[in-house]
């Protein structure tokens, strides 16, 4: 009996191994399921329900927090994931390695809903993509969802919007020298967007050499070489004296506390600040800036496609649309005139108090797509420059005070090293001494 | 062919008769665990740090050492390291000496685990909160007091136990002898405690360099730590050099330990925990 109940501890105790490596063993569902696999805080949850509801498929729902995190899970050629819903140049990267499906527009009804000046600009920004030696349509590989762009968020009650307007990207390096913004400025703690805030300031203020002056805007921002690259370097030591702090996600928190003046962001988190906070505004500064978008797309290797093509569709109904509009706070790709054709969609907007009008003429909220200074950032094949040069710019920032403390602690340090060192040497010897 | 497979099925009938509950065999479980999320993840790790694009180089060494970010990343982690545990030493190392002569030393102790009992991530944005209230910048000193407040306990715990543990009669006996308070403490308890030093020196020092919430909460614009930057590295997908940055990290956690058995070997109270 002993033997017994010793052994069926060992094998409850390997189950519970077992169980931690997420061995399914009882995956066969009688239910269509689809796995998607999305932002965090990027959807209406109750929208799924609906679509779990109506079309009677159980949605396996889990979220990623960067596009980086969710390039590095689908490494896993196996991974359970039908749906995914990544930024450009993600999508881009995913196309290329041929990871992901064309889609079948033939069994989307909704398709028309979709702001075609979204589709028509990625397809001009990425007219040069092709798998397998072929030439594709970026739009033939998703289904655009939400899109914005980088800016400024500034606090109005501490910088006047002309002043700030015309600082543009300066504002981060608080070119016009207004004292209360020192040490109260937000840089975001992301390599692309910082690289593309620094490139457009060293345009901005005329430091970047004829060369690189001269390419289109949407050249340049996809452009890395080492010049470029140690330019943008040096203007982000040099931002290093009136800068808060690299900010990961509590940059919305800190502009609406006003613990920061003004900091680089989304235009939905922009909105969603605010909202929370009537003198912060926001702006794309003249010289140009970036849009971006996010799109489902499906993989290659899902199980369940009929079932992604549904919640496709679904997600481009006007009213689901803005539910998701609302809910999170983004712009979404819909079109204006498929939203006002639905009398729901419309009454969605009413009961979150917004004038229709207003909704759709807010410039921030729908900027100008084809505006040919709002350009999309594609991806870089090689972040690994791009990377070191980030860490090279977060690693220095010791001032002499600092440096000093560090000093007098690392001899006080080493002291205390040497002192245990000598006291166990002095023992040995002394132990030495008794023996002999 | 009749008699090998009799013969197979007698010797699995003495291996299952012979099979007895033995003391090991509890340890089955726990070897499967370990060679599954501690073996294997290492295994990964090494092969890792030699594979770039799919073939066999050494260029993840090379990208390491030529991007310079990294190896000054972990200098300065290694001083930021130093610091700390010197500071958790000299504030440590009082606290536990005190209170191993109370007697009431056990509940005080339990104050200073209580913290921990608190997810180390809220004390931390609170640390940062407090910090901000009182118009305090961000940066490498506040940092250090972020990283000492969240890894004092592991000094004092194993200081605690060892300076408890250690006899009384020594000390008194010293000064039965003449020896001045301080002369005792310097040639009895200092040396006798050196497990514990050793023990939590070894404790909070590999952690912090590792370390990387804590900075970007508390570091300000200065302070990114080699933790910080292994995580930006798999982030980005740069899994070779993460991996050689990782294994660096691994053979600072062997060295210490050789030095640790070697100053430690013949001493007694080695399990501390």
């Amino acid at each position: 009996m002993k033997r017994f109940i010793a052994i069926l501890i060992i094998v409850a105790m390997s189950v519970g191994v077992l169980t931690a490596l997420n061995v399914q063993i009882g995956a066969f569902a009688a239910v269509d399921k689809l796995y998607v696999y999305n932002w965090g805080d990027y959807i209406d949850m109750d929208a799924i329900a609906e679509f779990e509801s109506e079309f009677n498929i159980d949605v396996v729902y889990s979220t990623f927090d960067t596009n980086e995190i969710m390039l590095s899970s689908l490494q896993d050629q196996q991974a359970q994931i039908d749906l995914i819903c990544p930024s450009d140049y993600a999508l881009q990267r995913l196309i290329v390695q041929d990871r992901l499906e064309k889609i079948d527009f033939s069994k989307l009804s909704n398709y028309s809903n979709i702001n075609s000046a979204i589709t028509t600009k990625v397809d001009a920004n990425f007219a040069d993509l092709t798998v397998n030696n072929a030439k594709q349509k970026m739009s033939d590989y998703f289904i655009p969802y939400m899109m914005g762009t980088v800016g400024i968020v500034y606090n109005t009650s501490v910088i006047d919007p002309e002043v700030a307007y015309e600082a543009g990207y300066g504002l981060l390096w608080n070119t016009p020298g207004i004292s209360k913004l020192n040490r109260k400025i937000l840089m975001k703690d992301s390599v692309r967007e910082a690289y593309l805030a620094g490139v457009f300031y060293l345009k901005e203020s005329g430091k970047l050499s004829d060369t690189y002056n001269n390419m289109p805007l949407s050249e340049l921002i996809n452009y890395v070489d080492d010049t470029l690259l140690s330019q943008v370097e040096e203007a982000f030591k040099e931002q290093h004296k009136v800068i808060s702090s690299y900010e990961v996600d509590f940059g919305k928190t800190d502009l609406v506390n006003e613990k920061a003046y003004a900091g680089l962001a989304w235009s939905g988190d922009a909105l969603w600040a605010m909202e929370d906070l009537d003198t912060l505004d926001y702006y794309v500064p003249k010289i140009g800036g970036n849009i971006w978008f996010d799109g489902w797309a499906m993989l290659k290797n899902s199980q369940n496609k009929e079932s992604a093509l549904k919640f496709m569709d679904f997600m481009m109904r006007p009213d689901i649309a803005m539910r998701n509009a609302m809910a999170i706070g983004y712009t979404s790709c819909e079109s204006e005139a498929a939203v006002r054709a639905s009398a729901t969609a419309l009454d969605i907007l009413e009961e979150n108090d917004y004038d229709v009008d207003e909704f759709f003429g807010d410039s921030i909220r729908y900027p100008d797509i084809s505006d040919p200074l709002l350009v999309i950032m594609k991806d870089f094949s090689d972040d690994s420059k791009l990377v070191a040069m980030w860490e090279r710019v977060k690693t220095t920032g010791l001032n002499p005070v600092n440096l000093i403390i560090i000093i007098v602690s690392s001899v006080v340090g080493v002291g205390i090293i040497i002192l245990v060192i000598f006291l166990i040497n002095k023992k040995k010897k002394s132990r030495r001494a008794v023996a002999a | 062919m009749k008699t090998y497979i009799t013969n197979i099925g007698s010797k699995l009938v003495t291996k299952i008769k012979g099979f007895r509950i033995t003391r090991s065999v509890f340890a089955y479980p726990y070897v499967l665990f370990m060679s599954l999320f501690v073996v294997a993840p290492l295994v990964i790790l090494l092969a890792n740090a030699f594979i770039s694009n799919g073939q066999f180089t050494f260029s993840n060494f090379s990208d390491l050492v030529r991007d310079g970010a990294s190896l000054k990343t972990l200098s300065f982690s290694i001083l930021v390291g130093i610091i700390t545990t010197s500071l958790c030493l000299l504030i440590g190392y009082p606290v536990a000496f005190i209170l191993s002569k109370w007697s009431s030393g056990r509940l005080i102790v339990l104050l200073f685990i209580l913290p921990m009992w608190v997810n180390f991530l809220i004390r931390t944005l609170s640390t940062r909160y407090m910090f901000e209230a009182l118009g305090i910048e961000l940066g490498i000193g506040t940092l250090i007091f972020g990283l000492v407040y969240n890894y004092i306990p592991f000094m004092i715990l194993p200081l605690h136990t060892t300076l408890s543990n250690i006899d009384k009669s020594y000390s008194e006996a010293a000064s039965d002898l003449g020896a001045h308070s301080i002369t005792t403490f310097l040639k009895i308890t200092l040396p006798l405690s050196m497990p514990g030093i050793l023990s939590g020196i070894t404790m909070v020092f590999i952690p912090t360099i590792s370390t990387f919430a804590i900075t970007q909460f508390l570091g300000g614009t200065s302070a990114h730590l080699f933790g910080d930057s292994i995580n930006t590295k798999f982030e980005h997908q740069l899994y070779g050099v993460g991996s050689v940055m990782s294994l660096i990290m691994l053979a600072l956690v062997l060295v210490s330990n050789y030095f640790m058995r070697k100053t430690n070997r013949g001493e007694a109270a080695r399990n501390l925990w």
